[in-house]
């Protein structure tokens, strides 16, 4: 399960460093570094995320209630996710009993939403170029502009379906991006009625897009079948969100863990669980964490998350047409595959399954005039969990008396990956760059790996004073003379 | 085909930038039923959408550029180009209706002269008295949605 690991460090003395920077088509800024040695056999692969966020330390001290507003700023792709999560948070702060049926089918509504216009924005604009036209295409037509021109209907579903999930999100929030609706015990407002009737009757056509989508994606699979399965496949623990009977989930419910054989690792987890089943492990040479399943230790115990991920761990989606077209998936590519690729084909899966859950959700007039729920006592510590379009997405934090932040800690979905994206850019070069001489095509494979995941790069490195740091003195040769790190502990020791 | 795609640009945070956005606002209230909306900070693929049917398309924006309170032109779709900007132009939208819709529905930008475009502020006095005429000139457009009648009035800029 650690074979990609042998490529994680070398020595650097007579290697060639080739960069990605930066990787393109994925969101937020990311660089990839490989050295070779002079017959273009690789030592070594790293994904680094270079950008620097820092919120759980911008949010101590400001008042609870901020929350659900404060970190959706943390990206501009999937602030639903985050803000869905600190609503969450904040209904356990601020002491509120459940909430009542149509104000969590509001939430849902908005947290959908997102799945769907993030899913969308992933396959069609940033990861379909690669399987229309080959990974190894020219890089100017490797890009959505291509797409609308060489294959229109595509370009068309994901522009309607992208669309259609940000309509879904801004009559819930009153914008596409940055809205507001999520307060501690409720939401802000209704829906109105001629929003819903409008959303409603794109169902329909919504529908038939997701599944068009769907068999978009198995023809470029099938093409080249042996090679998609095994492009940068390597197996790997899976984590997810599920309702207690298995059910997909991804607003609510219960950790459950698996090996890659399907194995129960663990199961039924409540999200304050998260702490004794996740273990967070930093690497010098990276602001990311990267976490492990505590039970099966730091190497064997790194996971993925997201959509492939959710859709082996869980038994069911919950809505027909969705779940008819999972069991061809699983009937075809094993009950759990590990495929990188097939994240595609889960995604797009996701995509019908959002918009399945989206009309039932829209069905309900009852979501026009939302109530509040009862609220008790402040609580001093909330844990809340919900899978965001990349994946689970995890959101810590405490609270003094006077109803100010005091601690949070945030573990978004690319750090859950961390360690399996670097096991599949790892995987890819082994696979197709040792030996050769690197070309921008080649390079582009490993892009591809990192799209797989499509990591919401901007908001996986943000723990301003735990980032692990190290700052090295060297001669004009390049030789270290002196190296100092601080670990994440916030220890400074000589290296 | 009887409506206006009415694509609205700007930044309601930044002074002036909003002036787009207010224009559209004022719009709607005065001939809801003749246009379509859509109101964004940057263009993007999506925005094609609301084109397909119409009778015309409708670019506001800010504009530093006028000598006047605003201006109506024409505007084509720009040249295939594959590079998405960060902010890409009304032109460039044609060019993807173009690929995305097969048709390009004749299209016109109305820049209204703005002069401030700082953070957190307001209209500047001066761009409310330009919002004020676009208002009255645009009034004029919807009440006859017509590209060859608005042709005719293009280059104004009183």
């Amino acid at each position: 399960m650690t074979e990609g690991s042998s490529l994680e460090t070398a020595e650097r003395g007579g290697l060639r460093r080739v960069v990605i920077d930066p990787v393109t088509r994925v969101e937020g800024h990311g660089k990839v570094t490989i050295l070779v040695d002079e017959a273009n056999r690789i030592h070594q692969v790293r994904l680094h995320i270079v950008e620097f966020r820092g919120f759980e330390r911008f949010v101590e001290g400001r008042p609870y209630t901020e929350l659900p507003v404060l970190v959706q700023r943390l990206c501009g792709i999937c602030p639903v996710s985050h803000h869905v999560a600190a609503g969450k948070a904040v209904d356990i702060l601020g002491g509120a009993g459940p909430l009542p049926p149509e104000t969590e089918a509001i939430r849902r509504l908005m947290h959908i939403g997102q799945i769907l216009q993030s899913h969308a924005t992933h396959f069609f604009h940033l990861a379909s170029p690669d399987l229309l036209f080959g990974m190894d295409a020219a890089a100017q037509e490797r890009d959505f502009f291509h797409v609308m021109d060489r294959r229109r209907e595509v370009a068309r579903d994901g522009i309607a379906l992208r669309r259609f999930g940000q309509a879904v999100i801004a009559a819930v929030s009153g914008k596409r991006i940055h809205g507001t609706c999520a307060i501690p015990g409720g939401v802000n407002r209704g829906i109105a009625a001629q929003e819903r009737q409008c959303l409603l009757a794109a169902i329909p056509e919504m529908l038939e897009r997701a599944q068009e989508g769907i068999e978009v994606f198995r023809t470029c699979y099938a093409a080249d079948l042996q090679r998609n399965r095994a492009f940068g496949t390597v197996p790997g623990n899976v984590l997810s969100l599920v309702q207690g009977d298995g059910t997909l989930e991804f607003y609510d419910g219960v950790l459950r863990a698996r090996a890659p054989d399907g194995a129960m690792v663990f199961d039924g987890q409540p999200a304050a669980a998260y702490r004794q089943r996740i273990t967070e492990a930093v690497k010098p040479w990276s602001y990311m964490k990267f976490p492990f399943l505590h039970e099966l230790g730091q190497e064997q115990g790194w996971y993925r998350v997201g959509p492939l991920a959710r859709l082996v761990n869980c038994e069911r989606l919950g809505t027909p047409l969705a779940d008819a077209q999972r069991c061809a998936f699983l009937e075809q590519e094993g009950r759990f595959v590990q495929s990188l690729l097939a994240t595609h084909w889960a995604r797009l899966i996701e995509v019908l399954h959002a918009t399945e859950l989206i009309g039932d959700l829209l069905d309900d007039e009852a979501i026009e005039q939302p109530r509040q729920a009862e609220m008790g006592p402040w609580r001093q510590d909330a844990v809340s969990i919900v899978e965001a379009p990349r994946g689970t997405l995890i959101h810590q934090y405490g609270m003094n008396s006077d109803g100010l932040i005091n601690a949070a800690n945030l573990i978004v979905s690319t750090t859950n990956n961390n360690q399996a994206m670097n096991e599949a850019i790892r995987r890819v070069a082994q696979d197709e760059l040792d030996g050769h001489v690197l070309t921008e095509p080649l390079l582009n494979h490993v892009e591809t790996a990192i799209r797989a995941y499509d990591p919401c790069l901007s908001c996986a490195t943000h723990a301003l004073g735990q980032m692990p740091l190290i700052i090295t003195l060297q001669d004009g040769a390049g030789h270290t003379l002196d190296a100092i790190m601080r670990d994440h502990d916030g220890q400074i020791v000589h290296a | 085909m009887s409506t206006v795609a009415l694509l609205a640009l700007g930044n309601p945070w930044r002074g002036d930038d909003a002036l787009g956005l207010r224009a559209a606002a004022a719009a709607r209230q005065r001939a809801p039923h003749s246009i379509e909306l859509r109101t964004q900070h940057l263009l993007g693929p999506e925005d094609v959408l609301i084109m397909e049917d119409a009778a015309v398309a409708l670019f506001v924006d800010a504009s530093l550029q006028e000598e006047g309170a605003f201006r109506l032109s024409r505007i084509a779709a720009a040249e295939q180009d594959s590079v998405l900007r960060h902010g890409p132009s009304p032109a460039q939208a044609l060019a993807w209706a173009g690929l995305v819709l097969e048709r390009v529905p004749p299209a016109f930008l109305l820049a209204i002269h703005g002069m401030a475009f700082e953070a957190a502020a307001g209209l500047s006095r001066q761009a409310a008295m330009h919002l004020e005429k676009a208002l009255d000139f645009l009034d004029a457009l919807l009440a006859e949605p017509r590209a060859e009648h608005w042709i005719t009035l293009c280059g104004s800029s009183p």
